[in-house]
């Protein structure tokens, strides 16, 4: 029975991370678009969602391609971790790892995109488009090394704790 | 999980992956024409203005919305949304745009001020496709309204073509009365890639002008006047298929130097895009006389501005020759 409610507890969350990473790559430049709109610009929440409509498939501001340009890595990685926890072995130490990498993984590719779309669209600039060509190439750098820094956090941090205070 | 529930999850992002190429086809090229020209009839003046230039970005595949353009091109309620009109029709129908080009000349000489600087931002925005209003907008610039002025200032710098013409009345609007004027006339020296050396004197002067802005922006123009314009760019970015329009219009400011460009501007004479040959045959006409069989060649274009284009030059080049001969 615990057995089978571990399992459950585990493809519910994979499947949290999988269509969540995928959802929060296509969202992220359009909600920082909508923010950008009511904090800086002052519009209410319909003209900023009218504003995104009408740009979404604009020469020069097409929203959407920059949505889909953005959500690449997400679902890269949204990929990555449904055959990862997905697959995973019975181990709870390698689980909780694996969890603890995915997590950061998505942390940090989450935090990066929402900065960067808020930036771009706070402080324009002429070359503020290049951002989004630049951002996926980053998150695959990023991506990686969250997942590596989440992975060996929770390995550290189960290894110091089996020691023990009479260890140290 | 187990190995079905992995596979249908991606399954379903296949779907997903799916839907969105299928929204975007159906958002894109000639597809998009029919919700656009419904975007133009709205009564919103920025998603009629979007509208006008998503049909721009589509070219010649959006000839269903070429009348629509063109009544609000020539239309006088909103003169930035005539003018958005006006700039999206040379890249969609030739023969439309000298339409328009045709529907503002008169307005340049009407009494009421505000209608001859409508008629200056609209000839402006159809842009070298209105090479035949060059003679009245220079004339213009000696108007007696200082916007109207500026604006034939700006207009004459986004259509560029023939160079000789809009430097030389460039040139003589550089000591205009006003700043505004010599401020947006120095503009186009600084930024819309004109390297004439015989403006450089006067630029010169224009960084000691009185008003900081001129002066400011005059140095700007003396750098840009001084920079060696190379053709080698502008071939690079023809042949990548890069912001071709606007290579085109370059080279055509070129002139003469522009000569190791004529094969790459034969191949463009074969583009699908009528708006391209025009640019390139202007390019042609800028070089002179090594391009005058490939000018010929184009007089039997399919396109009726594009063959008249190449006949004029033609023409200009033999008489040009004629006193040599």
């Amino acid at each position: 029975m615990t057995e089978r409610y571990a399992d459950r507890g585990l493809t519910v969350f994979t499947l949290l991370v999988y269509w969540g990473c995928i959802l929060l790559g296509l969202t992220i430049p359009g909600l920082a678009t909508i923010a950008v709109d009511i904090f800086k610009h002052g519009q209410s929440v319909g003209q900023a969602v009218h504003q995104w409509r009408l740009h979404l498939f604009a020469p020069g501001y097409n929203l959407f391609l920059v949505a889909v340009l953005n959500a690449v890595p997400f679902v890269l990685l949204a990929i990555f971790a449904l055959f990862h926890l997905g697959l995973a072995g019975p181990d709870p130490a390698g689980l909780i790892r694996r969890k603890t990498g995915v997590l950061f993984a998505g942390l940090a590719a989450g935090g990066l995109s929402v900065w960067t779309h808020l930036m771009t669209l706070w402080y324009p600039d002429a070359q503020g488009a290049l951002a989004y060509v630049f951002l996926p190439l980053v998150m695959a750098v990023v991506i990686p090394l969250s997942y590596l820094a989440g992975w060996g956090g929770a390995y550290m941090f189960r290894h110091h704790s089996s020691k023990g205070p009479l260890s140290s | 999980m187990s190995p079905r529930q992995i596979w249908l999850n991606l399954g379903a992002l296949a779907v997903l992956i799916t839907l969105l190429g299928l929204v975007y086809w159906e958002h894109t090229g000639a597809r998009a024409v029919p919700r656009l020209i419904e975007d133009l009839r709205s009564a919103d003046v920025q998603r009629q203005m979007l509208a006008a230039e998503g049909l721009k970005a589509i070219g010649p595949e959006a000839k269903g919305a070429v009348e629509l353009l063109v009544a609000i091109a020539l239309s006088p309620s909103n003169p930035s949304l005539s003018s958005a009109a006006a700039g999206a029709l040379p890249s969609i129908d030739l023969s439309a745009a000298r339409q328009v080009m045709a529907g503002w000349l008169p307005k340049l000489n009407d009494p009421d001020a505000q209608v001859r600087r409508e008629a200056m931002s609209a000839l402006g925005a159809l842009g070298p496709i209105a090479k035949p209003a060059v003679s009245a907008l220079v004339a213009a610039l000696n108007d007696s309204d200082m916007l109207v002025r500026e604006r034939a200032a700006r207009a004459l710098g986004s259509i560029g073509v023939p160079v000789d013409q809009v430097t030389n009345g460039l040139i003589q609007a550089l000591r205009d009365p006003d700043w505004q004027v010599r401020h947006a006339v120095v503009m186009q020296f600084a930024f819309s890639g004109f390297s004439i050396q015989e403006a450089l004197p006067l630029l010169r002067e224009s960084t000691k002008d009185e008003n900081p802005s001129v002066a400011q922006l005059a140095h700007s123009a003396v750098a840009a006047a001084e920079r060696e314009l190379r053709t080698e760019t502008y071939v690079l970015m023809l042949r990548q298929g890069m912001s071709r329009s606007f290579a085109l219009t370059q080279l055509a400011k070129l002139g003469a130097k522009a000569a190791d460009a004529i094969p790459t501007l034969n191949t463009v004479l074969t583009s699908d895009r009528p708006i391209e040959r025009y640019l390139a045959l202007c390019a042609l006409e800028a070089i002179g006389r090594p391009s005058l069989a490939t000018l010929k060649q184009a007089m039997s274009d399919p396109d009726p501005i594009v063959r008249e284009t190449a006949a004029e030059a033609v023409r200009s080049l033999d008489s040009a020759e004629g006193p040599r001969s």
